[in-house]
């Protein structure tokens, strides 16, 4: 167990800054989760600490040793990658006793640990196939697999599920935070999915053109997004933004209210509004609506399809307003 | 497909077949004919059934000792040209630099050249340095022309692998070498096979080199045929039976080469 500290961190590729210069500490036993659009630097982040790429500049330690210079091997991480990068040519055995037969470990010792990390992910009956035998799901536990028998400091995961299929992924979602329960060590785990983050994290760090927007647990950065970005990023649907007077009357430059934050209705206050789509999901509905301060999403009961076609009204709860000034958070007032 | 361009489809394969096949079944047809069959007129394709002309080859110490050449020639050829292919086919697939393009090109322009302009040269170098018919001399100049073509194969099979393999591997300890021999060799194995394979018919079927550079040790089979070709006469039923000896190693391997292209390395990453 170890956590991973990254201080005045950047990189470029050539001329390009991917990662201008960041500090970041990762809490030892913490499930952090890396996420961000594609392109934000989340991936070179994990490749950095685990040794895949070299920092241009600034420390990175982990279990407070500085790994600059060392290794992937020497580092006390273990990588699970989006592709599985199972290799074809072995047994599942082979695959995840690779480490340990390379480390020259002790035949024994290799086979309990093989068998520990097939028990830990119900691989025992599959040992012997070889990857191609086995199914998407069953190739990423092999995957996981043959990152546990290391006994790894810190576990980093570069989008481990983005192969599967939804289904797939929803259960693996499961496994690998049961793996976190159950194994108490540090995960970093990168995602471009919010839902993954939100579901998974006990610490969520949102990356944005290489720089940190917020870090916090995924409630905080629901509940109180520091910037324009992470307000936009993480939920879905997506923060309803309102733009123009109205947020400049309240001495910002952008307004945001999350959809389930929204009434809808008949009644005399709010902002006109019809209704011109509905996403019935079952346990909510989700109305999209034309409004007079532009397109907004709502989350209603789903008798609000009787409200089609009518003259309605939007209105935004009480205290759940979210203002924004250049992209950072400012305080709003209670109501509008 | 339409009717009619099935049938001329099917017309254009079997010319080009007979075009193919026809010789090598005359050669066939020879190797088993006495001298009055080989030369009836009209001919027969199947004369007096005899094995005399396979006996007197496989009985001629001469021609054996050149098809003994042959095979260690050949198979040393492809343990040198496997030698220098992979690590600089690994180098170069893995190269990320402008250079690789140009260096590339380098490479297939040695393969492209013809071999004529290199016979003087090599030949003054051989003679002063005391590799003329020597089995290590052909095998050496034979690298010089397999090499390339071996790299260019493996190439192809390597950029294949994806890196993440390579990665996965070295974060499970691995060392750059170590990743080279125990992840992108053993996943390369269908292209090292198609590689050395072609290598080492290559090299049975070199001709030019061959037949400048040896004189009585080192000369190779497809040399040796030719001592039947003497002042006193072309013994055709000889030549016919050496040459489907020849033929054999070829016809095998090619067959070989049908097995060892079917790509192994799928399941390894999402595909």
């Amino acid at each position: 167990m170890a956590d991973v500290e990254i201080k005045k961190l950047t990189k470029s590729f050539g001329t390009v800054e991917v990662i201008p210069e960041m500090d970041l500490v990762i809490p030892d036993g913490s499930f952090t989760v890396l996420v961000g659009p594609s392109g934000c630097g989340k991936s070179t982040l994990l490749r950095m600490i685990a040794g895949l790429e070299l920092q241009t500049s600034g420390d990175l330690s982990i279990g407070g040793v500085d790994v600059r210079g060392r290794d992937p091997s020497d580092r006390g991480i273990a990588m699970v990658f989006q592709s599985y990068a199972l290799y074809p040519h072995m047994t599942v055995r082979e695959n995840i006793s690779f480490a340990l037969r390379l480390a020259k470990a002790d035949p024994a010792e290799i086979e309990a640990r093989v068998q520990n990390a097939a028990d830990i992910l119900q691989l025992t009956p599959l040992l012997d196939r070889r990857p191609k035998q086995l199914s998407g799901g069953q190739r990423q536990r092999v995957a996981i697999g043959r990152a546990i028998v290391r006994n790894p400091e810190v576990f980093l995961f570069d989008e481990p599920l983005s192969n599967l299929d939804a289904a797939l992924r929803v259960q693996m979602r499961v496994e690998i935070m049961e793996l976190h329960e159950r194994l108490k060590t540090t995960m970093v785990y990168v995602t471009h999915d919010q839902v993954e983050a939100m579901t998974m994290a006990d610490r969520i760090v949102v990356l944005n053109e290489g720089r940190i927007e917020q870090v916090g647990s995924p409630l905080e950065l629901y509940d109180t997004p520091q910037t324009a970005f992470v307000a936009g990023f993480i939920g879905s649907p997506k923060m309803n933004f309102v733009r123009g007077d109205i947020p400049e009357r309240l001495g910002g430059d952008l307004l945001g209210v999350r959809p389930e934050h929204m009434t809808l209705g008949e009644g005399d206050t709010g902002w006109t509004a019809r209704i011109h789509l509905l996403e019935q999901l079952g346990s909510d509905t989700f109305a999209h609506v034309d409004s007079e301060v532009g397109p907004l999403i709502v989350r209603c009961h789903r008798e609000v399809a009787e409200l089609v076609g009518r003259d309605l009204r939007v209105a935004a709860k009480p205290g759940m307003l979210h203002l924004f000034k250049d992209g950072r958070r400012t305080d709003a007032p209670e109501t509008l | 497909m339409k009717p009619a361009e099935k049938l001329f489809a099917y017309v254009v394969a079997t010319v080009f077949i007979v075009f193919l096949v026809a010789p090598v079944v005359w050669l066939l047809s020879t190797s088993f004919k006495g001298q009055l069959d080989i030369f009836a007129k009209p001919p027969v394709l199947i004369g007096d059934f005899t094995l005399e002309n396979y006996r007197e080859v496989l009985t001629d110490r001469r021609f054996m000792g050149s098809f003994l050449n042959s095979v260690i020639i050949s198979s040393l050829t492809v343990v040198f040209s496997m030698l220098l292919a992979l690590p600089a086919a690994y180098g170069l697939s893995r190269l990320r630099s402008p250079a690789k393009i140009p260096l590339l090109s380098w490479v297939l322009l040695v393969r492209a050249a013809p071999g004529m302009i290199y016979v003087i040269p090599y030949f003054m170098v051989f003679n002063e340095i005391g590799l003329i018919d020597t089995r290590l001399g052909l095998v050496l100049i034979n690298t010089v022309f397999t090499a390339p073509l071996a790299i260019w194969i493996l190439i192809s099979f390597f950029d294949g692998i994806p890196y993440e393999i390579e990665e996965a591997a070295r974060v499970d300890g691995a060392t750059r070498f170590q990743a080279f021999t125990k992840v992108a060799i053993p996943m390369a194995a269908p292209g090292i096979a198609s590689a050395a394979i072609l290598v080492f018919i290559f090299s049975w079927n070199e001709f030019l080199f061959a037949l400048t550079l040896t004189r009585f040790e080192a000369k190779t089979a497809a040399i040796a045929i030719l001592n039947y070709m003497g002042y006193a006469g072309t013994e055709w039923g000889k030549i016919a039976a050496a040459g489907i000896l020849i033929l054999l190693p070829v016809a095998i391997f090619a067959i070989g080469i049908r097995k060892y292209f079917v790509q192994t390395a799928a399941g390894g990453v999402k595909g």
